[in-house]
């Protein structure tokens, strides 16, 4: 593990439990949703992680396309599988809420329906990836990956482009209470750094394997 | 691996129990302050048992409302926390399969003496550790 990665691990850790005790400690208990109110810090948190991902996803798979280099299609795949991740906290937390503030587990609203469609494009990414052919593979996923993050800006600005419906437009009430709005922005970094040390790690075991097979195969050759 | 698992989990445990402590009003500071109350408004002794019973309802209906609202957020922090743990054994599991790969790359490379296998791979172990 290179010095930066242990860095960035014990800023993380330590930032982990200051967001913590800033969520139940510091914030306020918003006054409509209260204590229901702290899912947010995660649920938004993840959310923007998850553009973040999907956007080194697409800016490695035209990087890919470009210059044909593997180390760019490894990281365009690791960035999408943690943004997976992060899709899946954002449609497993959300309901939770909605179940609260809205009565309902589920609804057919531009903002849910999008990032639901997102998730299944990115699900849609791995099957790819896995029923092709190694040389397909790589060409074929990073065009899916450009094609899947426009979906991204959609799922952003789905409250702006249809009817808002259940889901708050864009930056509703962060004005109001400056400790939510801190504590979010810790929670952020949060999430943002585990993100970083997460790619790091799935891309060096991607790219272990890589190589593995690579001399797996020589070994093949030369010894048959 | 293990202590983020052990350290993380403790955290939701302390989470699920800080749900469970819904703060409460004791029965004395209640029948204290219901006391006050009556008798700065001055009403009968009637009059007080009515006050008692809509308040100790009332705190009851406050108390299980925010019962209801703190397992709506256990939930959705176990689930987040359930997720990230998940992947986490995925990723532990996919580098142990990896490991395992790599030794049995190795024995047959020595096995076959090609040391040119062997500096590839100890190149990899290189990379890995790095």
């Amino acid at each position: 593990m290179g010095k930066s990665v242990k860095i960035l691990t014990i800023v993380t850790a330590i930032l982990l439990f200051i967001s913590l005790f800033l969520i139940f400690g510091y914030a306020e208990v918003e006054k409509t949703m209260l204590e229901v109110q702290k899912i947010f810090y995660l649920h938004v948190s993840a959310a923007m992680t998850l553009y973040l991902a999907f956007g080194v996803n697409f800016i490695f798979s035209i990087k890919y396309l470009i210059k044909r280099k593997s180390n760019d299609d490894l990281l365009a795949v690791s960035a999408a599988e943690i943004g997976l991740v992060f899709c899946t906290i954002v449609l497993l937390s959300g309901p939770i809420w909605a179940k609260y503030a809205w009565n309902t587990w589920w609804n057919w609203e531009a903002r849910l329906t999008s990032t639901l469609v997102l998730w299944l494009m990115y699900v849609g990414y791995f099957i790819l990836r896995s029923a092709l052919a190694e040389d397909k593979r790589k060409l074929y996923s990073a065009v899916l990956g450009i094609i899947a993050f426009f979906n991204v800006p959609i799922v952003h600005f789905a409250t702006k482009l249809w009817e808002a419906g259940a889901h708050p437009e864009r930056g509703a009430k962060m004005n109001t209470l400056p400790s939510i709005r801190h504590t979010w922005l810790v929670v952020l970094i949060v999430f943002v750094g585990l993100f970083s040390l997460l790619l790091i790690l799935q891309y060096q075991i991607k790219k272990t394997e890589s190589r593995y097979e690579v001399i797996r195969r020589k070994h093949i050759e030369e010894t048959s | 691996m293990r202590i983020v698992i052990i350290v993380s989990f403790l955290i939701v445990v302390g989470l699920v129990f800080l749900a469970i402590q819904v703060p409460t009003l004791d029965q004395k500071k209640i029948d204290t302050a219901i006391k006050e109350a009556v008798s700065k408004s001055q009403v009968t002794t009637e009059d007080e048992d009515t006050v008692r019973q809509a308040v100790t309802l009332s705190i009851e209906k406050l108390e299980s409302a925010q019962q209801k609202r703190l397992k709506y957020l256990v939930s959705a922090y176990l689930v987040i926390w359930l997720v990230f743990m998940l992947y986490l054994v995925r990723l532990g599991k996919q580098q142990q399969a990896l490991d395992q790969r790599l030794a049995q790359l190795e024995q047959e490379t020595s096995d076959s003496g090609e040391e040119t296998m062997i500096d590839s791979h100890e190149s990899i172990d290189r990379t890995q550790s790095e």
